[in-house]
């Protein structure tokens, strides 16, 4: 299993480690793990097209989680301004829609990691930790259906903060 | 919040802003019990995330990001947190 999967499963493991009366711990690791999970699966995804092997995990250390939420900002704005033209249903919208939802809950899951490991006052429920778990399982899925798409590869060039391969200005 | 459906209780909001500092817009979504349970949960998160976007365009009407937070009524409950009453 890869690394990113084994993330997102010690997430679930760790929201679900006390039956009763969850630890604030066990619920805040739970959401780092969760969004870490998300963001090694794209790491490696966007280094799987990194021809040497050797060099990909220190092409990995290159990503910054800054800019890659940037890159997913633009894109959700980008595919919201797409869906106001009515697309026709079929592939492309499809693809769009998987991209939206990899992208949104990479954001949304990088603020919760950011205040489950630096926020004291935020106390968090079991089920706010689990709805976090199942995004994160659901963009796994959605990335999945799309990683070979050129719109998903391109979107993975865009995480390293630069202008979109294709989108000059 | 009719047209949220039974699942949800009540919405609370905080204007803010997040960890990078981009302005945003915090919801605090409380959930039946019901709707909670962990079948369908994503579900319904989903359901209660996209209606609220697409209703109220955080994004692009206003500049703000959008984010949520889940609990259940019973939750609730026991933590008693004014934000959420």
């Amino acid at each position: 299993m890869a690394f990113a999967d084994d993330l997102l499963e010690q997430a679930q493991h760790l929201a679900n480690r006390e039956r009763k009366e969850p630890r604030q711990a066990s619920l805040r690791r739970a959401v780092s793990t969760a969004y870490y999970a998300l963001f090694h699966l794209l790491i490696s995804e966007a280094t799987l097209n990194w021809k040497r092997v050797e060099y990909r995990d220190v092409l990995a250390r290159v990503f910054e989680h800054g800019k890659m939420k940037s890159a997913c900002r633009k894109k959700m704005g980008e595919l919201t301004g797409y869906y106001k033209t009515n697309p026709r249903a079929g592939s492309e919208l499809t693809a769009a829609q998987h991209l939206h939802r990899v992208a949104q809950t990479f954001v949304e899951a990088q603020n919760n990691r950011h205040a489950a490991d630096y926020d004291n006052s935020r106390v968090w429920a079991r089920t706010d930790v689990l709805a976090e778990i199942e995004s994160v399982a659901n963009a796994f899925r959605s990335w999945r259906a799309i990683r070979n798409e050129s719109v998903a590869q391109a979107f993975l060039v865009s995480l390293f903060g630069g202008k979109e391969p294709g989108r000059e200005q | 919040m009719s047209t949220l459906g039974p699942d949800v209780v009540r919405v609370r909001y905080t204007l803010g802003e997040d960890w990078t500092g981009d302005d945003a817009i915090f919801f605090r979504v409380l959930l039946s019990d019901r709707a909670s349970k962990r079948r369908g949960l994503l579900q319904v998160t989903n359901r209660v995330r996209d209606r609220i976007v697409q209703t109220l365009e955080p994004a692009e009407e206003w500049g703000l990001l959008p984010y949520f937070e889940f609990r259940s009524e019973s939750e609730q409950a026991a933590l008693k947190e004014k934000a959420w009453a």
